[in-house]
């Protein structure tokens, strides 16, 4: 794997980490349960079918953008750990993306999961960066941003 | 967007520092892929939005729901799904789902505090709650607990029985309670079965019951049209029920108490009831005296003055009643039962027009339901006696001996208990699938929240409640828990569906029941073991329940089926009431009321609140056929269709304030006002302001839904119990509609 390979790689494994879990820092954490799992409505939802229309249907969880997902893991070998969550969370997509990168990929194949799973994300980053009070999520709306 | 050849060149100079373990960080949330893709499989389920619950077909894709269909030979629905059950798919993929167990950091209290929500897990918030109570029981006593949540199941119920819960309260107040009360006194129990299709007269006092879109009404009462029976409907509007009606008579608001005595005063008067049914099976004989007596105050020109209904038509209408046969007048919920402080003494007079008309549990009647005998969790693992409840009621309700009986509650009086009664009294709070947005005056409610150390809320979705909580709890919806749902609106010989989850519940959403045996482990062990001393498991005991009942070998055996009926013929009933003293009959006369304080026979009382210098106009709500009272406005489907409510005025009344279509209006009333924007509508009469039910949800707690229209409660007084009991509203009808108003262009 080329060295650029491999930072990328680790730029994405990052960022999709960032939000899948909770900082450390309490407030920081209070706010990543506010942008994306708040129980009075999350104002930057985490999934790509909430942010795609599906022929006839209107977003949700779980929708065609959850079952394109699973299908590229599988195709690979791989399922998310957590069979109760949608496949399509930005953080799981990023991190299969690092993954894809890491294991030399060729750039066709990037391309097409970009296209099919990353393309959306600027929805979401646009969301983030307007909503983010917190300057450690305003830096990764900053940094999805630029890397999106 | 080109993504990777753009970072190919910028990823250089991006200075970012990579994080060497980031990479590892796929193993932790990526397995080995455990099979190939299943492909689409029908399972069988029930509805979980109405009552009735009707049969489903789900079909499910790879683990996850595709489409609802109506279930084949499912008697609720007749095969058929209505709008809301369709769109049931939508709610069980809300992006909006409460997800997981999460905890408060801001102890400060209010509609609009950020709670600085964290997660927590399961564990973690079942301690916490199982110390709370605890404690609260220590230092305070049980009458310290509220819960604000139906008994149901009954695993909940037997964990509220075994810590002693005295103020366990629900919605029933603003619904079906007064029925309740009523059919066990008088018919020998409430049902929801009407004989529509077999009906020949069929008498509604408001209720909309088309526009309900229960389809087990409506397709009876489309039948009963096309076997020649007659559809006569009192509403003060005109509805989508008026439409289908033969005959639509309109009526003042909260006074169809007067037109049910009148037409009782013309069927007794005039000897028109059907005397073998009364002869043998009610009580009439016995106090016919007293009946007859009380009933000649009660003349159609009299019902004429309060109702506006013309003598003439009550006398032809109840005539027709009394000699079609077979006939009904079927009561229901809220729009009949619950709305006005005079809806007790309505549904009452109600009662006595079915039992004057002898079609009590006979084809073209109101029936009681025949039905597999479904054990509940005590008749399987009979629980230790459970302790005495030593408290006070925080609603009140123990001054109304009939309500406190039939062991409901009433929401109405709930505010005013908590903020002046028994003021500082309730410590901890649970509520299940109820929001503040069912109260009247919800704001009062929330004054009345606030006053509480703890509150835990679990719900489907988010709540205006859940802004109030300390701890919420991410519940699973009705397509993600298994059971066995007995038919019961439509029911003349046992049929049983088989509702079974169509996928695990999504994140980390759980049952009540399992909240129950959880919250038990931790805080009455003894409730919840088998005899053999293990702790009771909730997938053996719907094994045992569907064994009992003759379902199946096991849930497995019994889904494998999907639907289970005995078809038996219907034999009416001969026996009735059960009370003492009722000798089995059906019963006009009530003897045993007096001794709790009601009246034996339905007497007039007006509705709470009438029009006056300050308030002109009679306020109605009503709940849209489109949505589920407060619980669906966020379906993306139900929201495209019905967004956002309106005040529906006449154009007369909009010509006389000068208001426009869409124009924004404030409504006052004595309890509140708000501001919407005016529609105007020929259906409504001149001196009705109506407004639709469910909406006004808080901004930003529901994508969908948050911040639209406006909450039809604030418009609505709540009460205390003194009004109630000063009024003569001994079941306790929760007044949700009775309310008047003023209009003002802005």
């Amino acid at each position: 794997m080329s060295e650029m390979r491999e930072r990328l790689a680790q730029l994405y494994a990052e960022l999709g980490q960032a939000l899948l879990k909770p900082p450390e820092d309490q407030e920081a954490a209070i706010e990543y349960y506010r942008l994306f799992f708040n129980p009075q409505g999350s104002p930057c939802p985490l999934w790509q079918s909430v942010y795609e229309k599906d022929e006839g249907e209107p977003p949700r969880l779980f929708g065609e953008a959850h079952h394109r997902a699973l299908a590229w893991y599988r195709r690979y070998g791989f399922e998310p750990s957590s069979k109760n969550e949608p496949a399509d969370h930005l953080g799981l997509l990023l991190l299969f993306y690092a993954k894809l990168l890491a294991d030399g990929e060729p750039a066709e194949v990037l391309e097409q999961f970009e296209n099919e799973h990353l393309r959306w994300a600027e929805a979401f980053v646009s969301k983030l960066k307007t909503e983010a009070r917190h300057p450690y999520f305003q830096q990764l709306a900053a940094r999805l941003d630029e890397n999106l | 967007m080109a993504l990777t050849r753009r970072n190919w060149l910028k990823t250089a100079g991006a200075g970012l520092a990579a994080a060497p373990a980031a990479l590892g960080a796929f193993e932790e949330y990526f397995q080995a892929a455990s099979g190939a893709p299943a492909g689409m499989s029908r399972i069988v389920t029930a509805c979980g939005i109405c009552s009735p619950s009707c049969g489903i077909q789900a079909w499910v894709q790879d683990g996850r729901l595709r489409f609802l269909e109506g279930l084949p030979g499912d008697a609720s629905g007749g095969g058929h799904l209505c709008g809301k059950g369709t769109a049931g798919a939508m709610m069980l993929y809300d992006p909006d789902r409460l997800k997981y167990p999460m905890k408060r950091t801001n102890p400060r209290k209010g509609l609009h505090e950020d709670p600085g929500w964290v997660r927590i897990s399961w564990q973690e918030a079942l301690d916490e709650i199982a110390f709370r109570m605890k404690q609260t029981v220590d230092s305070y006593g049980t009458e310290a607990l509220l819960f604000v949540t139906l008994p149901l199941p009954d695993m909940w119920g037997r964990f509220m029985k075994a810590m002693g819960v005295v103020n366990r309260i629900d919605h029933r107040d603003e619904c079906f309670q007064t029925d309740t009360i009523i059919q066990k006194y008088t018919t020998g129990g409430k049902s929801w079965c009407n004989d529509f299709e077999n009906s020949k007269y069929i008498l509604l006092f408001g209720w909309d019951i088309l526009a309900k879109a229960k389809l087990a009404y409506a397709t009876g009462i489309a039948k009963a049209r096309e076997n020649g029976g007659k559809v006569v409907h009192f509403s003060p509007n005109y509805t989508a029920t008026s439409r289908f009606a033969n005959e639509w008579i309109t009526i003042k608001p909260g006074t169809d108490l007067a037109v049910a005595l009148a037409m009782i005063h013309v069927i007794v008067g005039e000897n028109l009831y059907n005397k073998e049914f009364v002869d043998q099976y009610t009580n009439f004989g016995k106090y016919e005296s007293e009946i007859r007596a009380h009933f000649a105050q009660y003349t159609p020109e009299w019902a004429e003055t309060i109702s506006g209904v013309k003598a003439a038509d009550i006398r032809r209408i109840a005539r027709e009643f009394a000699a079609t046969r077979p006939a009904i007048a079927p009561a229901h919920k809220k729009s009949l039962c619950a709305n006005y402080m005079n809806s007790t003494q309505l549904v009452h007079a109600i009662s006595i027009l079915n039992i004057l008309a002898g079609t009590i549990d006979r084809p073209g009647g109101r029936y009681f339901p025949r039905m597999h005998g479904i054990p509940g969790v005590d008749a399987i693992y009979p629980p230790p006696a459970y302790p005495p409840k030593k408290g006070r009621r925080v609603d009140g309700r123990d001054k109304l001996p009939l309500v406190n009986e039939v062991d409901q509650g009433i929401f109405s009086t709930l505010a005013d208990g908590m903020l002046n009664k028994y003021p500082g009294m309730i410590k901890f709070s649970f509520w299940h699938a109820y929001t503040i947005l069912g109260f009247p005056s919800p704001l009062r409610m929330v004054e009345a929240l606030k006053t509480v150390d703890f509150t835990v809320v679990m719900d489907t979705l988010p709540t205006d409640t859940v802004t109030l909580a300390d701890i919420v709890l991410p519940s699973a919806m009705y397509l993600e828990g298994n059971d066995a749902v007995a038919r019961d609106y439509i029911a003349k010989y046992p049929q049983t569906v088989a509702r079974q989850a169509v996928s695990a519940p999504i994140f980390e959403a759980k049952s009540i029941a399992w909240v129950a045996l959880e919250l038990g482990k931790r805080l009455c062990p003894d409730y919840f073991k088998t005899p053999d001393g293990s702790w009771i498991n909730l997938s053996t005991l719907l094994d045992e329940k569907v064994k009992r009942a003759g379902l199946g070998e096991n849930f497995a055996d019994f889904k494998a089926k999907g639907l289970v009926e005995k078809q038996q013929p219907f034999t009416p009933r001969t026996t009735f009431v059960s009370v003492p003293g009722a000798e089995g009959k059906c019963q006009i006369y009530v003897p045993q009321f007096p001794a709790k304080g009601a009246d034996p026979l339905p007497k007039w009382i007006p509705k709470r609140d009438a029009p006056n210098d300050h308030y002109p106009y009679y306020y109605m709500t009503f709940i849209p056929a489109i949505h589920r009272r407060n619980t669906t406005e966020n379906n993306s489907i139900l929201h495209e269709i019905m967004p956002t409510n309106h005040a529906i005025i006449n154009p007369a009344m909009a010509k006389k304030h000068g208001i426009s279509e869409g124009q924004t209006v404030l409504l006052r009333s004595r309890a509140g006002q708000m501001e919407l924007p005016a529609h105007l509508s020929e259906t409504v009469p001149a001196d009705v302001v109506m407004v639709a039910h469910g909406f006004g949800h808080t901004s930003a707690a529901l994508s969908l839904a948050g911040g639209k229209g406006a909450r039809d409660g604030d418009l609505i007084p709540d009460a205390s119990i003194e009004e109630f009991t000063a009024a003569g509203n001994y079941g306790g009808a929760s007044c949700i509609m009775d309310a008047v108003c003023s209009i003002e262009p802005l």
